[in-house]
């Protein structure tokens, strides 16, 4: 069924054309190989990864249950269904099942491709945020696992408490605050050590010090060095926490090393962008997508064009190539990706929700979007706005249409209207909408494998 | 009870509370005399502060929040000519003319001479603008006549509609920059400041009034009455501190009330009488900054003075004012989007490039005014004016001048004196008015130097380098930069931070937080290098305290995001978006602009 294609045509094809590589098109192109589909994704960069802390979370209802059922109401309780504009968020149409499913599929991708999660549902883990403060989340890298606070907080001595290690050289990771806000919210014992990496390192960010440490030799001298500062204390602890740098690529070894050297369970703490958890996962999943054999990526692509006719894309084309499918998976990212756009004063007075200008544009007309989109929400926050889509994630294009676009697919909580925003919420329309685009290219839908083997589930 | 440990450090000495200038907390209770007290930290306050103590008296100032953290840290940063008053009230005009001229030689370091323009466009009234001329022509004011294509071509931004314009020598000013010197200074020659001091009454005998009960304020007071700090009972917040017993009492014999919008709640303290006395309405404006400077001059538009007819460019900002409408609250109101939408709206007709340049955030102040057609106490040359200029909005009508009113002759209270209204402009002026009934009322015999002495700058802020930074830890943060945005560096933040500032007060004075970030890096940045230096905590816990330290970052964060998001279009939007993000993560709940 795939078609073989090379890069030097100047019209390429693939089953499923997936627009966008950040959380959401990595996924929807994860699913949508699996079912037996040629992918080809079609991307500027990594979106928002490099952003991303790593963490699964859902957040907070964005096109809540009861925003389903009554699609047609905000939050002032104005009807703001119109003639001509049908169809409601797909929140309605999602089941637990379905949820939990995307989540082990999820789960079972990434550890194949060597980031391992583990997943806590229906319960959540608990770790420190970047100031200290508890956050929730319901999956997390399997590097940071042992920082539930569940597991050595609550109040009970378990045995020395906890240990944070913070370098001199990463500036922006408060590790005094943070101990000292995680002793006074769990009641333990929590110490920190700052040192310095050695003079010959110098002041950097996240990802520099993470490559510092994929050097097996320069490694080696660190844990000579983390067992001379840390060591005391280490064996101590219940545990030691670690700034998210340990690696881009042989985190898990070094994860591993370093506990077998100090003695003691050894983890990571979410930081600020830039982020080297989303980085790792960007990396890894190109790897394991392009290793899989059925997945092309164009990076460096702005999509400037995209032909509809008949209720159907055809093709989409950046400057280069054009790229034609059967089925597309739109994965441009939201507001903060850059893939909403927000007119110029639009949502300031008007009542209405302006359109969406999903992809990225003309460079001679940066305003003028590739899929004008019709889009819907509550009130007057954005925050709840998203794209209109029937509930198989199908958008509407903007104007009197009636009908969905026929083979697009909307992926990422705020195009695909999740009912919960941020990675989860992501990870849920993305896995729908490969599914579902592949389903509509005609792949053979080859089963998707079993998924529980690599999940981790809470002891 | 669980075990805590915390790496020992010695207790860090505040520098300030040396030189006078303390924050206090609810469990301080001060006992304290002097000359004169002057309630207020923002302009009129801080101005009488370097006028009485030039005058070699003996004051305190006592500031229910940080400095400036009312009207005046809110307005446009428009030293006047004088031309936006020129059509309507010419004395005014004449006024602000002087006070810039003063302005511009003892404050020289914290004016930037951008000059000003008046331009006229298709849509005004001509009638308007020989009015104005005549106005500028009683005032004293040189309206240079400018040649169109000549003016477009300097401002290549500016609409292409314009009929004609007028150059006058209006500037852009560093309020904050200014008012901590003026303070610095004085606490230098031996005036004392309390901050976080709130005035709880008055002590009155059969002679009047003879000084204050103060109480000092925790973070809950703060959340409370600043309206973009953070709703009140927010999670986060620290428990209540343990409260003084008694109420610290100053005393002095006369009190200056210089409280601003909230001069009628600090006078009703004394009674109906005294408040009846000080007819203070409330006015909102509402501010845009451009993360540009769109124009390189003060731009104003030749009209009656309307919604959006400022540019000020501002350092690296450009800032749009204003809107005027009545509002109820003292503190900082919250701009609403649709005077957002107004400002834009009128902005754009004098720089049409507005659209393309999206917003950094929004602010808004209160002014106090003077109410209309009320009989007034005035003192002095520039005293209290009633209103009657023309204006489109309903506070441009009220009187743009002050109030002085001597509460022994309007109640029968002796001691107190309330000083109201004005502008940032005309400051010193109301100061040097001030000063010369406060001297005479005591008794003494001493001339107004604010037009004569210059202010210096503090270039590294109250801890200069030589001051000796705390060694070991801190030590590793030297040479970092705290705000990549205003290229600040940590160590000057931190001697600040040191001396008890907190982070609202830190952006007043270094800027932190007020760049493109909006402190969505620099704030967590500094909370974390706050521990590290070891901020003194209370009295009753001298460790830092890592819990208000959080809290002072979540107030942070939260006041720096409601001011982005009325403003969320375009790039902005993206912004917004970003930062709403990180701040969920770090503070581990929904922030603002989300629904929980």
């Amino acid at each position: 069924m795939s078609r073989a294609t090379t890069c030097s045509e100047r019209v390429v094809g693939y089953d499923v054309v997936v627009l966008g590589a950040g959380l959401a098109g990595l996924v929807a192109a994860a699913r949508a190989a699996e079912a037996g589909a040629s992918v080809g994704i079609v991307a500027l960069a990594s979106g928002g990864l490099n952003l991303w802390s790593g963490l699964v979370s859902a957040q907070r209802s964005l096109f809540d249950a009861e925003g389903a059922e009554d699609s047609g109401r905000d939050s002032a309780g104005a009807d703001r269904t119109e003639a001509g504009r049908p169809g409601r968020g797909p929140a309605s149409g999602w089941t637990a099942a379905e949820t939990a499913e995307s989540a082990r599929f999820f789960a079972a991708v990434t550890g194949r491709a060597g980031l391992p999660y583990l997943s806590a549902s229906p319960a959540s883990f608990t770790v420190l945020s970047p100031a200290g403060n508890p956050i929730t989340c319901s999956m997390l890298p399997a590097s940071a696992a042992a920082g539930d606070l569940t597991l050595w907080g609550g109040g009970q001595e378990s045995g020395g408490g906890l240990l944070i290690a913070g370098f001199t050289e990463l500036g922006d990771y408060p590790a005094g605050l943070i101990s000292a806000r995680a002793a006074s919210r769990t009641g333990n014992r929590v110490i920190y050590r700052s040192f310095s990496l050695g003079a010959a390192v110098g002041r950097g960010l996240a990802p520099r010090l993470a490559n510092l440490f994929d050097d097996r030799t320069w490694f080696r001298s660190f844990l000579d060095l983390s067992r001379r500062v840390l060591g005391p204390e280490a064996r101590q602890a219940a545990a030691v926490a670690f700034p998210p740098v340990l690696g881009v690529y042989r985190f898990t070894q070094n994860l591993q090393d370093l506990a077998e050297n100090l003695g003691c369970p050894v983890f990571e703490l979410p930081a600020l962008p830039p982020s080297v958890p989303g980085q790792r996962f960007w990396r890894l999943w190109r790897h394991h997508l392009e290793r899989g054999g059925r997945t092309t990526f164009h990076l460096g692509s702005r999509v400037v064009e995209a032909r509809v006719q008949g209720g159907k894309c055809l093709w989409v084309a950046d400057w280069h190539r054009r790229y034609e499918g059967a089925a597309f998976v739109l994965a441009t990212g939201g507001v903060a990706g850059g893939g909403l756009e927000v007119p110029p004063g639009s949502l300031l007075a008007q009542d209405d929700f302006p359109t969406a200008g999903a992809g990225s544009g003309r460079p001679e007309n940066p305003r003028e979007p590739v899929f004008g989109l019709a889009t819907w929400g509550h009130g007057r926050d954005w925050l709840s706005w998203g794209v209109r889509t029937d509930s198989d994630l199908r958008p509407y294009p903007d104007g009197a249409a009636t009908e969905p676009l026929g083979n697009v697919f909307a992926a990422g909580w705020q195009l695909g209207g999740a009912n919960v925003s941020g990675a989860a919420g992501s990870i849920f329309t993305a896995w729908r909408a490969g599914g579902l685009a592949a389903a509509a290219a005609g792949a053979t839908d080859g089963t998707i494998p079993a998924a529980s083997t690599r999940t981790g589930e809470r002891g | 009870m669980a075990r805590r440990t915390r790496p020992g450090r010695p207790p860090v000495r505040r520098r300030t509370e040396r030189r006078g200038i303390r924050w206090l907390t609810p469990a301080d209770s001060v006992l304290d005399h002097a000359d004169v007290i002057i309630v207020g930290g923002g302009a009129t306050g801080v101005g009488l502060l370097w006028d009485l103590t030039l005058r070699g008296l003996d004051v305190i100032l006592l500031e229910q929040g940080g400095l400036a953290s009312g009207t005046s840290g809110a307005f446009h940063g428009l030293l006047h000519s004088g031309g936006r008053y020129a059509g309507s009230d010419p004395a005014t005009a004449a006024e602000c003319l002087t006070e810039n001229h003063i302005l511009r030689s003892v404050a020289r370091p914290f004016v930037e001479d951008t000059g000003g323009v008046f331009v006229r466009l298709e849509e005004d009234d001509a009638d308007w603008e020989t009015r104005w001329l005549e106005g500028c022509r009683q005032a004293g004011l040189d309206a240079r006549r400018l040649d169109r294509r000549d003016l477009l071509s300097r401002e290549p931004a500016l609409t292409q509609s314009l009929i004609s314009a007028y150059a006058v020598p209006d500037a852009s000013i560093d309020g904050f920059g200014l008012l901590w010197s003026l303070l610095w200074s004085s606490a230098e020659a031996g005036a004392r400041v309390y901050f976080r001091a709130r005035v709880s009454g008055f002590l009155t005998d059969e002679a009047g009034v003879r000084g204050v009960t103060v109480v000092g304020r925790d973070e809950r007071d703060e959340a409370a009455s600043e309206g973009c700090g953070g709703a009140p009972g927010r999670q986060g917040l620290p428990a209540p501190r343990t409260r003084a017993i008694e109420p610290g009492e100053i005393t002095a014999p006369l009190v200056i009330n210089a409280t601003g919008p909230w001069a009628a709640e600090t006078a009703a303290l004394a009674g109906p009488g005294p408040a009846a006395s000080v007819p203070v309405e409330r006015d909102k404006g509402v501010m845009l900054v451009f993360n540009a400077r769109l124009v390189s001059t003060v731009v104003n538009r030749l009209r009656p003075p309307a919604d959006g007819d400022i540019l000020v460019p501002h350092g690296p900002v450009t800032i749009l004012g204003t809107t005027s409408g009545r509002t109820r609250l003292a503190g900082r109101p919250r701009p609403e989007p649709g005077e957002t939408a107004l400002l834009m709206r009128e902005g754009r007709s004098l720089v049409p490039a507005l659209e393309l340049a999206p917003p950094l955030r929004t602010y808004a102040g209160v002014r106090p005014l003077l109410q209309k057609g009320r009989d007034t106490v005035s003192e002095g040359a520039s005293g209290a004016r009633k209103g009657r200029a023309p204006g489109h909005g309903p506070g441009r009508g009220e009187g743009r001048g002050f109030l002085l009113v001597d509460h022994g002759e309007t109640d029968g209270l002796p001691g107190l004196l309330t000083v109201a209204g004005g502008k940032f402009t005309t400051f010193r002026a109301m100061a040097a008015t001030t000063g010369d009934l406060v001297v005479r009322l005591l008794g003494r015999r001493a001339r107004c130097r604010t037009a004569e002495v210059g202010v210096p700058r503090l270039v590294q802020g109250p801890a200069s380098p030589g001051g000796g930074r705390p060694a070991g830890r801190a030590a590793d943060l030297a040479g970092q930069l705290a705000c990549e945005c205003e290229l600040v560096t940590l160590s000057t933040t931190l001697s600040l931070l040191d001396a008890g500032l907190d982070l609202a007060d830190l952006r007043r004075l270094q800027r932190v937080g007020m760049g493109g970030c909006q402190g969505v890096f620099c704030s967590r940045r500094l909370a974390g290098a706050l521990w590290q230096a070891g901020r003194p905590g209370t009295r009753a816990k001298p460790q830092p305290d890592e819990e208000a330290i959080a809290a002072e970052l979540a107030s942070f964060q939260r006041s720096r995001l409601a001011g982005v998001a009325p403003v969320e279009w375009g790039a902005q939007a993206r912004f917004g978006a970003l930062s709403r993000a990180l701040a969920r993560l770090t503070l581990g709940e929904p922030v603002e602009g989300e629904r929980p």
